[in-house]
């Protein structure tokens, strides 16, 4: 299957599951309406960086989503905390993901040919 | 003045670094959270922190704006990079204050409040590593108990045995190999005073972000399992049958120390993700009652295995049936059963090369003297000559 995003050897890792099953996810979006610039990784805005850990490198070419919508609006970045929830059910064939940090935090590989846009409900109430 | 500090680790990750942690070269703790810039350069504000402050926001004891504003009273940098690997230039903004919009939000915390009873998991959200934690409970809490130095150092040798004969019986299990030589525990002293407990860490505190330590974690959640089911003979048998004999035999001598220290034992262990750490307790009660479990079946079959040994037959001595085989090892010693000598032993001859076909006895009484099993052999197969490399 091929990813929306250039990966790098043993990425995603093993361990990664389906999307089938999962909670609605939550990601942030710039504008009113998600755009698929809202889900380009850190690597496609910065390729000319590069981790020497390979296991960072996967998780850079991954997107973020949080399972608790409270935790994913708590941002650093002005930009991001101005910006809108977006959330996503992911059903089967929407790529690999795996829980990746406390709070919620998971990285999504998706798959080339799942259609983020149309999945993503943006939120009215947040 | 040009400074540099070095990234050690991230707090918090929204496609990308948003809070690291860095120090300079003389340990100092800094903080690095992201702020809004164009997406091809990391650009941080930078604070330095003290430990104990560090230590607070990583347990969610205090929110991100409080500690910046605070630390910010004697000055604030900014950083630029493209690479977080590299060393970070910071550049002293001096103490004006910093402006709001680059400040985050009043409810902002890293990590959801970490419950202070649990000495494990604060312990792993300092670390940013797998921990197991050892509390030694006096039997009288009024009074001070002392561990016999060689029961103390016996009590950490046995722990790490049970630990890592537990991942040898996960990966035979699944039959898989993976690279262990970082995989392991240290003991930590820690910067504080305290009565007497024993901290162990993770070797590696590097661990793969998307399985954090699972094999320690899997092996200290089938150790708790064993402390939870052996009760008896019977319930060793059943963890020798299902973990392998090795497990079992570390098992029992770690209940020999547990014994001999006459202390009830309190152990925890977590991993920064989790919600709460793992607590289990094994009363010196449970321990003595385990113990003269296995004394009573001491003749009593603890566990049966096949073992085949190659070497030179060496000798032979009727009357007790024991022989010995001379491997590149050394000499392994067996016997054979009274009623099998006969036969067994005309196709046996001293100074030939043989493979012999075993069954491996191990009895509670072996297994408590960490003694090999017995070996008897079943049936042995010849090496030609020309066989012999």
């Amino acid at each position: 299957m091929k990813y929306r995003e250039e990966l790098i050897c043993d990425c995603p890792p093993a361990s990664a599951r389906d999307t089938d099953g999962l909670p609605i996810m939550y990601r942030i979006i710039c504008g009113q309406r998600p755009t698929d610039a809202d889900f380009h990784s850190l690597r496609r805005l910065n390729p000319n960086s590069r981790h020497e850990d390979p296991v960072l490198e996967c998780r850079a070419r991954g997107l973020s989503l949080f399972t608790d919508p409270s935790k994913a609006k708590q941002r650093t970045k002005k930009k991001l905390r101005d910006g809108k929830l977006c959330g996503l059910k992911l059903t089967k064939g929407a790529g690999k993901i795996i829980q990746s940090g406390r709070l919620g935090h998971y990285t999504w590989w998706p798959f080339a040919d799942f259609d983020i846009l149309s999945c993503c409900e943006v939120q009215t109430n947040d | 003045m040009i400074k540099f500090v070095n990234y050690q680790s991230t707090l918090v990750y929204y496609d990308g670094p948003e809070l690291i942690h860095a120090t300079d070269h003389i340990g100092g703790n800094y903080i690095g959270m992201a702020v809004d810039t164009n997406e091809a350069i990391f650009k941080f504000l930078v604070v330095g922190v003290a430990p104990t402050t560090l230590r607070q926001l990583r347990r969610g004891a205090i929110d991100l704006r409080s500690l910046i504003l605070e630390a910010a009273s004697d000055g604030w940098y900014t950083s630029e990079t493209v690479n977080i690997n590299d060393p970070l230039e910071i550049q002293h903004m001096g103490e004006s204050s910093i402006p709001d919009s680059l400040l985050p939000d009043d409810d902002y915390f890293v990590s959801d409040p970490i419950n202070d009873e649990n000495q494990a998991m604060l312990e792993a959200t300092d670390r940013e590593n797998f921990v197991v934690h050892v509390q030694f409970e006096p039997r009288n809490p009024d009074r001070e108990h002392r561990l016999n130095c060689k029961d103390y150092g016996d009590f950490i040798l046995c722990l790490n045995s049970l630990i890592v004969s537990t991942l040898h019986s996960i990966e035979f299990a699944e039959d898989s190999v993976s690279d262990k030589s970082d995989i392991g525990l240290d003991i930590v002293t820690p910067a504080a005073e305290g009565s007497l407990r024993v901290l162990f860490e993770a070797s590696n505190s590097e661990s793969d972000i998307f399985n954090p330590h699972h094999l320690l974690v899997r092996a200290l959640q089938q150790i708790d399992l064993a402390i939870g089911n052996a009760n008896d003979a019977n319930g060793l048998k059943s963890l020798s049958e299902e973990h392998g004999e090795e497990f079992a035999k570390k098992f029992i001598s770690f209940m020999q120390v547990l014994e001999r220290s006459n202390v009830d034992l309190q152990y925890a262990w977590a991993e920064p993700r989790f919600q709460t750490g793992n607590l289990k307790s094994v009363s010196l009660s449970h321990v003595q009652h385990l113990v003269a479990s296995i004394k009573q079946n001491s003749n009593t079959v603890l566990s049966t295995s096949k073992r085949s040994i190659e070497g030179q037959f060496e000798r032979f001595q009727r009357s007790t049936g024991k022989w010995g085989l001379r491997t590149e090892d050394g000499l392994v010693e067996g016997i054979i059963e009274k009623e099998e000598r006969p036969t067994k032993l005309d196709g046996l001859e001293v100074g030939a090369q043989y493979i012999f076909h075993c069954e491996a006895r191990l009895t509670f009484s072996q297994a408590w003297k960490n003694a090999s099993p017995t070996l008897t052999l079943r049936k042995f197969d010849t090496i030609k000559t020309s066989d012999v490399s």
